[in-house]
C-alpha cells in the first residue's frame, strides 16, 4: 500500500488541512441528514478523503468494507453496458462516464436501484443511503438532466454525492440543487508539512529542502507529492537534499 | 360469306354497284339518241320503274316525273318524252329542282282535270303510286298517253300560256339534263340490263352470294355479289358492245376515259386522305423519333456501324462464333491462329484459344465484358450474338436476381428456346450489370457453366448431367468486384478499351448533321474528351442543345456542366488532385485562360472532385498526414500554418456536425480542400501514403482503455474508491512504476537483507492491491521474460524520449515477486477462510507452479524427485509462511544446506509415494506436491527453519529461483523422516 493511502486520515477531524471545513462537514452530519454535496476540487486536492470520511461520520467504520460489485445494464438500442461500482453497506460509488454515452442509464438505474430500497433497520442507520458520482464534470448534458429530476424525486431514501474536478462543466440546475463544497488543493507549505509528517510516521529523515522541492515539484497535488516522496525513496535512500526528484513519463514528454 | 361481310369488301361492293350503275347509265345514255322508238319508250318506263323500285326514289319524286311525263309527251315528240322519263327516274336530282316543279306541276293537275277526262283519268291512276299496279299502269299509260297527247296538244294551243309555262319548265329541265349528262336508255340493253337486274336483284334471299341492302321504305332487297373479275369482264363486256358513237358528240371511249378519270380522281382523294393518314403516322413516326432517345435512335444496327474498338468487337465475335460448332453444328469459319512472333504477343492483352472440348465448346465458356459506362460494351454484345445468329435474353440489374430467378432464368435461356420465335434461333445469354448481382448467384453461374457437378449435386441422379451448350455474355463496370472473383477465373476477360475520341466526334457529327444542329468537328471532339468518350453522356448532351435549338459552338461545351459524369474516384487520385496541379490542356481550354481564370478552374475542379468522393473525413486525413512530406518551398510556413487554421476548422465542423448532427454544415467542409490545393499542390507528382495513423491511434487507445479497465476491476476496493481513470493514469501509475522496480539485487529472496526484504513485500503489497502480476511469455527468439499483467508500462512508456534510463527489473528478480505476488494472494484469501480449504486454495497455486517448473526447471529437476505428501492432517498442519521464513533466513549459513541435501535423499528411497504424485511423476512433469503455504499467522518456526535450509538446497540445485517450490517438497520429505 502506497502511503498516500496508508496515511490518509479516516475522520474528519484528523484532516491535516482545511480544518474548519471539516468541523462545517462534521457539524452538516450531526443533525443526520444533509442535502446533496456537490464536491469538486482539483486533482490530488483531497475530494474522496473528505467524502469518504464523511460517510464514516455518518454510518461509523462500517463504510470502510468496500466490495466490488459489477452492474449490467441494457440500453434501449439492445447494447450491453458492464459498470463496476465499488459500494458498502451504507452507500455505492460509480463513475458513470466509464461507459461514455450511456452514462445517463447508468445514472437512472444506480441512483434507482438504491433510492427505492428503503433501509429496513432504520434504528441502526440512517434512513437514507448514499450514491457518490464521481467524475460528474465528464457526464454528458443527457446524464446530468437524468440526475436533477432524480435527485428531487428519492431525496427521501437517498443522497447524492457528487465528484468533479471543476463546476464549469455541470449543469446550473443541479449545482442549484446541491451544497457545493469547493476542496482547495493544499498550499506547498501544507504539503511540505504532510510530507515531512508522513516521512517521520514512516521512520524516515526526510530533509526539509527535499520535502519542499517536491511539494513544489508536485504543483500542489498532495497525492503526487506523496507518491513522489516514496519513489524517492526507493530510488535513494537515505534521502539528500537535492536528489532527482521523479516525474512522471508523460510530463517530460509533455 | 356472312351477311355482314367487312367493312372493305362493302366498299368495295357498293363502290361495284355504283360502277355498274355508272356503266348501265353510261351505255344507255350512249344508246339513247341512237334509236329512238316508241317501243324504246316503253321498255325505258319499265326500266324506270324498275329501277324506281330499286332506289327507292321518293314517290312525290315519282308522281310528279310521271306527271311530266305525261304532260310532255303531249307537246314534245317521244325522244324528250324518254328523257324526261328518264330524268324523272334518276331520282339522283336535286330535290330543290323537283320541289321548284311541283308547284307548277299542281297547276297543271288542276288544268288537266278541269278539261281533260284523260288526263283525270291518268292522274287518278298516277296518285296510287305504291301500289303494284302501278307498274302495270306505267306501262299502259304511254298508249294513252299518245292518245292524250294529242288532245292535249290541241288544248296546249287554246291555252298558250300554259305552253309557256310548259316550255320554262322544260328549259329548267334540259338545265338539270346538261347538268347530270342524264341519258336515255336504249331499248336493248335496258332489257339486257333488266335481264341483269333480275338475276342480280331479289326481294328474296337468293341463292347467289349477296350483299342484303335496305331500302328507305324498309323493303330488303338483296343484290347478287359478283367477283371483281366478273364485273371486269362485264364492263369490258358492255365497252365491246358498245362499239359506238359518243354522247352528245363524245365517243364512247372519251366519256369513258373521263369516267375513268373521275373515279381515278376519285381514288386518288381516297388515296391522298390515305396518304394523309400515312402522313400522319409518319409524323407520328417522328415525333416518337424526338422522344426517343438519341442512344436508341442512333443505336448501331450492323456490326460495321460499331464504334467500339475494332480488336474488341473481332474478338467478341470471334468467341461467340467459336460455339457454332455446338449451337449449329457447323464448322467454325476461324483459322486457326498461328503462333505469332513472340513480339507481336505482347501487345495482345488477351489471346483466344480456339481449341474446343470434348463437347465442341470453346475452352471459355463466358465471355466477360468490362468496361467504364457508356462505351458500348451491352451494344456490342447484343450485336454480336445477333450477328452470329442468336436469340439474344438479356438478364440486367433491373430483373430480378435473386439466386432463386437467377437460376430460372439461366436454365430457361439455355435449355430452352422460344417456340414463338419463327426462325427458331438458339439463345445467347447476356448477362448485364453483373457486377452488382449477388454473389450467390453468380457462384451459381460459376458452378452452372463449370458444369458437372451442378448438375448433379442439385438435381439428384434422375437428371442427366446438364452441359452448358449456348454461349453466355457477362457485363459488368468494374471487374475486380470481389463477388466476380470466382467468374473472372473462368471467363473470358474482353477489357474494353474506351473509343477512339476521333471516331466519336465524327459519329457525333453525322448525327448533328441529321439532327440539323449546327456544329463543328472541334466542339464534338471536346465534347467526346470531355465525357472521356461516353457515347451515351455525349448524345444526351448533343439532344440537350437539340432541344435548346442553336447552334452547339466550343464555347457552349466547355461552358456545360452537363455531360460531366459523377464518376467514383479513387480515394488516391483524390489526393493525387489535392496535391498535383494537373497542366490545363492547352487544346482544350480557351485563349483568354488567365491566371486568376485558371485558379477559378481549378478550384472548381477540386470542389468538384471532392463532393463527388463524398468522405471528407478520409480525404481531410489523408492530407493531413501527407503533407508533412511533401517538399514545400514554403521557408516562412505562412502557407503551412494558414492551412492549419483550416484543419482546425475542418475539426470544429465535424465535432459540430457528429455531436450535434447539425448536417447543415458539411457543405462548408469542402472548401477546405480548396485552401490546401493552393498551398500544398505543385507540379510534380507526390508520392502519397495511405493514412493510418488515425487508425493505429484509435486501435492505441481502445487497447489502453481496456487495459485501464482490466486493472481497475481487479484493484482491492480500498485503493480503488481513491483513484479515477485520470488520477490513476497521471497521478499514481508512473509513480507505482518506479515503486515496484526498486534496485533489487538479483540475488535470490534469501540473500536480501531485512530491509531489502521488507521492500519486497512492500512492491508485492502494492502489485496485489493495483491488480498486477508478471506473466511470464515467450518472445520470438525463444526466450523467457517476465512482462506486467495488465501491463501498464505500455501505458506509460514513451518511446520517443531520449535519455531516460528506464530501470528494468533483472528476470529472476520479476519471477521471485511474481512468486511471491502469487503467494501473498493465496495468503490473503486464506485469512478469512482459515485455511479450512487448502486444497482448494492450492489449486492455482500448483497450476502455476507446475507451469514455470515445466518450463524453467525440467533440467534441473529431473522429474524423478519422489514426493512425499503428508498425511491429511499433517497436510493442514503444514502452514509455511514467508515472513518467519525472512526472518529466520539470515542467520543460517550455506553450509547447513548441503547437510540438508543428503538427509533428502533418505526420503527419497523411503519410497512413500503418494499416488496423485506418482501419477504426476508418470506424466513426466514435476509436480510439486500441492502442500498449502498459507498463513504466515500458525506457522511453525522449527520447521520452516528446516523448510528454509531446503529452498537453500533447492536453489543450489536448480540454480534459478526455483526454491519455493521444490523446497517445500524437500521440506516435506523432511519432515516425514
Amino acid at each position: 500500500m502506497f502511503w498516500a493511502d496508508k496515511h490518509r486520515p479516516k475522520e474528519l477531524l484528523s484532516l491535516d488541512y482545511h480544518i474548519e471545513q471539516a468541523v462545517d462537514l462534521k457539524n452538516l452530519t450531526k443533525d443526520g441528514d444533509f442535502s446533496h454535496l456537490l464536491v469538486y476540487g482539483p486533482s490530488g486536492a483531497g475530494k474522496k478523503t473528505r467524502i469518504m470520511c464523511l460517510l464514516r461520520e455518518l454510518y461509523g467504520p462500517g463504510v470502510e468494507r468496500l466490495k466490488m460489485e459489477t452492474m449490467n445494464f441494457t440500453t434501449p438500442s439492445n447494447k450491453k453496458l458492464e459498470i463496476t461500482a465499488v459500494s458498502s453497506n451504507y452507500h455505492i460509488e460509480v463513475n458513470p462516464s466509464d461507459v461514455g454515452m450511456y452514462d445517463r442509464i447508468v445514472i437512472m438505474n444506480i441512483i434507482k436501484n438504491v433510492a427505492q430500497s428503503q433501509q429496513l433497520n432504520v434504528n441502526a442507520q440512517r434512513e437514507f443511503k448514499v450514491v457518490v458520482v464521481t467524475d460528474v464534470d465528464s457526464l454528458t448534458r443527457d446524464a446530468q438532466h437524468a440526475l436533477r429530476r432524480t435527485m428531487e424525486k428519492y431525496i427521501s431514501n437517498c443522497r447524492i454525492i457528487l465528484c468533479a474536478k471543476s463546476i464549469s462543466r455541470v449543469i446550473p440546475a443541479i449545482k442549484s440543487r446541491c451544497l457545493c463544497i469547493r476542496v482547495p488543493a493544499p498550499t506547498e507549505e501544507v504539503v511540505t508539512d504532510i510530507l515531512l509528517n508522513t516521512a517521520k510516521k514512516e521512520d524516515l529523515n526526510l530533509p526539509l529542502e527535499l520535502a519542499k522541492r517536491i511539494a513544489h515539484a508536485t504543483n500542489r497535488n498532495l497525492r503526487r507529492a506523496l507518491l513522489t516522496l516514496e519513489t524517492c525513496k526507493v530510488q535513494q535512500y537515505p534521502f539528500s537534499e537535492n536528489q532527482k526528484i521523479p516525474e512522471p513519463d508523460w510530463e517530460i514528454f509533455y | 360469306m356472312g351477311d355482314y361481310p367487312d367493312p372493305d369488301e362493302e366498299f368495295e361492293l357498293m363502290y361495284g354497284d355504283e360502277l355498274e350503275n355508272k356503266n348501265k347509265l353510261n351505255a344507255e345514255k350512249s344508246l339513247n339518241f341512237n334509236t329512238p322508238s316508241g317501243k324504246n319508250k316503253e321498255k325505258s318506263t319499265s326500266i324506270c320503274s324498275d329501277t324506281q323500285q330499286l332506289f327507292g326514289s321518293n314517290s312525290c319524286t315519282q308522281s310528279q316525273s310521271d306527271h311530266d311525263l305525261n304532260k310532255r309527251t303531249a307537246p314534245s315528240n317521244s325522244t324528250q318524252g324518254t328523257v324526261e322519263e328518264l330524268f324523272g327516274d334518276i331520282t339522283d336530282i336535286g330535290e330543290d329542282l323537283v320541289f321548284e316543279q311541283q308547284p307548277v306541276a299542281k297547276e297543271r293537275v288542276e288544268l288537266f282535270n278541269s278539261k281533260k277526262r284523260t288526263a283525270d283519268e291518268l292522274f287518278g291512276d298516277i296518285t296510287d303510286i305504291g301500289n303494284d299496279d302501278l307498274f302495270s299502269d306505267i306501262i299502259i299509260n304511254p298508249r294513252k298517253k299518245k292518245k292524250a297527247s294529242n288532245s292535249n296538244l290541241e288544248n296546249e294551243e287554246k291555252n298558250k300560256r300554259d305552253f309557256a309555262l310548259i316550255e320554262h319548265i322544260l328549259q329548267l329541265r334540259q338545265l338539270a339534263k346538261d347538268q347530270h349528262c342524264v341519258t336515255v336508255s336504249n331499248k336493248d340493253h335496258s332489257t339486257i340490263n333488266l335481264e341483269r337486274d333480275k338475276r342480280n336483284l331479289s326481294y328474296r334471299v337468293p341463292k347467289y352470294p349477296f350483299i342484303g341492302v335496305t331500302r328507305h321504305d324498309k323493303e330488303r332487297v338483296y343484290i347478287r355479289f359478283h367477283s371483281e373479275e366478273y364485273e371486269k369482264e362485264e364492263s369490258e363486256r358492255v365497252i365491246k358492245d358498245c362499239s359506238f358513237g359518243g354522247v352528245m358528240g363524245d365517243t364512247f371511249k372519251e366519256v369513258w376515259q373521263e369516267a375513268q378519270l373521275l373515279i381515278n380522281n376519285q381514288m386518288d382523294i381516297d388515296v391522298q386522305s390515305l396518304e394523309v393518314t400515312d402522313d400522319e403516322i409518319s409524323v407520328v413516326q417522328q415525333e416518337d423519333e424526338t422522344t426517343k432517345l438519341w442512344v436508341d435512335l442512333y443505336k448501331p444496327r450492323k456490326y460495321l456501324e460499331l464504334l467500339s474498338d475494332e480488336s474488341t468487337n473481332r474478338i467478341m465475335l470471334r468467341w461467340i462464333k467459336l460455339w457454332d460448332k455446338v449451337v449449329f453444328n457447323r464448322k467454325p469459319k476461324i483459322k486457326l491462329i498461328k503462333p505469332e512472333d513472340p513480339n507481336k504477343k505482347f501487345f495482345k492483352f488477351q489471346e483466344l484459344s480456339t481449341e474446343l472440348d470434348e463437347h465442341d465448346r470453346p475452352h471459355y465458356k463466358v465471355a466477360l465484358l468490362c468496361g467504364p459506362p457508356g462505351l458500348g460494351k451491352t451494344t456490342l454484345a447484343h450485336m454480336v450474338a445477333k450477328h452470329a445468329g442468336y436469340n439474344v435474353v438479356e438478364i440486367n440489374a433491373s430483373d430480378d436476381r435473386s439466386p432463386e430467378a437467377f437460376k430460372t432464368s439461366l436454365e430457361n435461356a439455355t435449355q430452352m428456346r422460344s417456340v414463338l420465335d419463327q426462325e427458331r434461333r438458339p439463345n445467347c445469354l447476356i448477362f448485364d450489370e453483373i457486377d452488382g448481382a449477388p454473389q450467390t448467384s453468380i457462384d451459381y453461374l460459376v458452378k452452372f457453366i463449370s458444369g458437372i457437378a451442378t448438375s448433379k449435386s442439385k438435381k439428384g441422379k434422375h437428371q442427366k448431367q446438364f452441359i452448358l451448350k449456348r454461349p453466355i455474355i457477362c457485363i459488368c463496370n468494374d471487374v475486380y468486384v470481389p463477388a466476380l472473383r470466382p467468374l473472372r477465373q473462368i471467363a473470358f476477360v474482353v477489357n474494353f478499351p474506351s473509343t477512339s475520341s476521333v471516331r466519336l466526334s465524327e459519329r457525333l457529327m453525322e448525327i448533328a448533321r441529321r439532327q440539323q444542329i449546327k456544329t463543328d468537328l472541334g466542339a464534338m471532339l471536346a465534347l467526346a474528351e470531355k465525357s472521356n468518350n461516353d457515347i451515351r453522356s455525349c448524345l444526351s448532351v448533343l439532344h440537350f442543345f437539340k432541344v435548346q435549338n442553336k447552334p452547339v459552338t466550343l464555347f457552349d461545351v466547355h461552358r456545360a456542366s452537363i455531360g460531366q459524369k459523377d464518376m467514383q474516384k479513387g480515394l488516391f487520385s483524390v489526393w493525387n488532385d489535392i496535391f498535383q496541379i494537373t497542366k490545363t490542356k492547352s487544346s482544350t481550354n480557351s485563349p483568354k485562360d488567365t491566371q486568376s481564370n485558371n485558379l477559378k478552374f481549378r478550384m472548381a475542379k477540386i470542389l468538384h472532385v471532392v463532393s463527388s468522393f463524398g468522405d471528407y473525413e478520409r480525404v481531410a486525413q489523408g492530407v493531413f498526414e501527407n503533407f508533412p512530406r511533401l517538399k514545400l518551398k514554403d521557408s516562412s510556413l505562412s502557407g503551412i500554418s494558414q492551412s492549419l487554421e483550416w484543419f482546425v476548422f475542418t475539426d470544429l465542423i465535424n465535432h459540430e456536425i457528429h455531436s450535434l448532427q447539425n448536417y447543415s454544415l458539411t457543405g462548408y467542409l469542402q472548401y477546405a480542400f480548396v485552401v490546401w490545393h493552393f498551398k500544398f499542390a505543385t507540379m510534380q507528382h507526390q508520392k502519397l501514403n495511405y493514412p493510418t495513423v488515425a487508425y493505429e491511434v484509435r486501435t492505441k487507445e481502445n487497447r489502453r482503455k481496456a487495459l485501464i479497465a482490466e486493472l481497475l476491476r481487479g484493484m482491492r476496493p480500498s485503493v480503488r474508491i481513491y483513484c479515477q481513470t485520470l488520477s490513476l493514469i497521471l497521478d499514481m501509475l508512473p509513480f507505482l512504476m518506479l515503486i515496484i522496480t526498486p534496485p533489487f539485487r538479483p540475488v535470490s529472496l534469501h540473500l536480501y537483507t531485512k530491509e531489502e526484504r521488507a521492500n519486497m513485500l512492500k512492491v508485492v503489497h502494492i502489485m496485489i492491491d493495483y491488480n498486477l502480476n508478471y506473466v511470464q511469455e515467450r518472445t520470438p527468439e525463444g526466450t523467457y521474460i517476465y512482462k506486467l499483467e495488465p501491463n501498464i508500462e505500455e501505458l506509460l512508456t514513451y518511446s520517443d524520449i531520449d535519455g531516460i534510463q528506464k530501470r528494468e527489473l533483472s528476470y529472476s528478480n520479476k519471477q521471485l515477486i511474481a512468486r511471491e505476488v502469487e503467494l501473498e494472494k493465496m495468503r490473503r484469501f486464506e485469512v478469512p477462510k482459515q485455511a479450512v480449504v487448502p486444497q482448494k486454495a492450492a489449486v492455482p497455486n500448483r497450476r502455476n507452479i507446475s507451469d514455470k517448473v515445466s518450463v524453467l526447471g525440467n533440467v534441473a529437476v529431473p522429474g524423478k524427485v519422489p514426493l512425499v505428501v503428508p498425511n491429511k492432517q499433517q497436510r493442514t498442519a503444514v502452514k509455511t509462511s514467508l515472513e518467519p521464513e525472512n526472518k529466520a533466513s539470515t542467520p543460517l549459513p550455506n553450509h547447513l544446506q548441503r547437510l540438508e541435501v543428503k538427509s533428502v535423499k533418505p526420503s527419497k528411497q523411503s519410497g512413500r509415494i503418494h499416488f496423485n504424485v506418482g501419477l504426476r511423476l508418470e506424466l513426466g512433469l514435476l509436480e510439486i506436491n500441492g502442500q498449502t503455504m498459507t498463513s504466515a499467522s500458525n506457522a511453525h518456526t522449527w520447521f520452516s527453519v528446516l523448510t528454509f535450509c531446503l529452498f537453500k538446497l533447492a536453489d543450489i540445485q536448480i540454480g534459478k529461483a526455483q526454491w519455493a517450490d521444490s523446497g517445500e517438497g524437500s521440506g516435506q520429505d523432511m519432515f516425514h523422516n
